[in-house]
């Protein structure tokens, strides 16, 4: 799922490395994802060791790239945020399908505030308590 | 008086066995993260404390500065949740005369000259003496990464570390 184009660069970072499947499994959805890779959490990696392979990968990323991690308050993200001390780097927590899709979707532009935020807003839309109501009464 | 609730050795202190676990395991209000450099360095005592789920207070303390709190102010109010990231640093804290009589550790993550006794929790000659120490000066040792899971007792840690030690 890594290849060279000049879509604008998305890091996943995850506990197990769930996030390399769920890119394979949304091709299914959006087609070819180009751009994106991730580096995943095992257990018995030290919190060291994790950002020193974070910070090897983010290196190389041009400016106004992205990082999605899975649980804000976790290794993951706690490995981001210590890395945007010196690197220029966006940061979203909470990686889910729809996320990845809508960012994925920003990827032809340097992320910015603004497209973070759209992210942020369409996947919280996302989530739903899904149940059909028993009456409507505008069908009636 | 602050009250502890759960004193935990996780190199990775607060993360999410922490935030999803073990907080709502206790009914701890304030975290306190006693280590030396973390006390030093104020970016990331910034991330720790973004960290912590909302509502959790989380002080960042030296062992000295700990150690004097505890002496003078019986580290103030609250029911604490208390991370060291290594055994040394909890060994020190406890010689030098803060009364923790519990210790769960969660996560020591491997390296050079390290052996891995349970999971992700591993021990170098140092640990397994420092705990040792700890457990015949009558406190209660034990290893335990998540509530849903089963944990394991220091002592038999110990000879596990020293059967696979011996085993080279």
């Amino acid at each position: 799922m890594i290849s060279k184009s000049n879509k604008h660069e998305i890091l996943l970072l995850t506990h197990g490395g769930w996030g390399e499947t769920l890119a394979k499994t949304l091709t299914m959805i959006i087609g070819q994802i180009e751009g994106v890779s991730e580096i995943a959490l095992n257990p018995s990696d030290s919190p060291e060791d994790f950002f020193q392979k974070v910070e090897c990968k983010v290196k190389k990323m041009p400016t106004n790239s992205l990082i999605i991690t899975d649980i804000a308050g976790g290794t993951t993200s706690n490995v981001a945020l210590k890395l945007s001390q010196n690197y220029n780097i966006n940061i979203l927590s909470g990686l889910s399908s729809i996320m990845l899709i809508e960012a994925v979707m920003r990827q032809n532009r340097p992320f910015t505030e603004e497209s973070l935020n759209e992210i942020k807003e369409a996947t919280l839309m996302n989530c739903q308590h899904l149940k059909v109501p028993k009456s409507n009464p505008a069908n009636k | 008086m602050a009250e502890i609730e759960l004193v935990r050795i996780d190199s990775r202190l607060i993360h999410g066995q922490v935030v999803t676990k073990w907080i709502k395991q206790t009914s701890a209000n304030r975290i306190v993260i006693i280590d030396d450099s973390l006390f030093a360095d104020d970016f990331m005592k910034e991330v720790y404390t973004m960290a912590a789920p909302p509502g959790i207070e989380v002080n960042v303390y030296s062992v000295d500065f700990a150690v004097d709190y505890w002496k003078k102010e019986k580290m103030g109010k609250g029911k604490l949740f208390i991370l060291f990231k290594n055994v040394e640093t909890v060994y020190r804290t406890i010689k030098e005369g803060v009364p923790i009589n519990d210790v769960q550790i969660g996560g020591l993550g491997g390296g050079p000259g390290r052996i891995s006794v349970f999971g992700p929790i591993s021990f170098d000659e140092e640990d397994s003496k420092m705990l040792k120490e700890l457990e015949q000066e009558k406190c209660h040792v034990y290893l335990h990464q998540v509530p849903d899971e089963s944990k394991m007792e220091l002592k038999k840690a110990l000879e596990r570390y020293h059967s696979l030690k011996t085993k080279g």
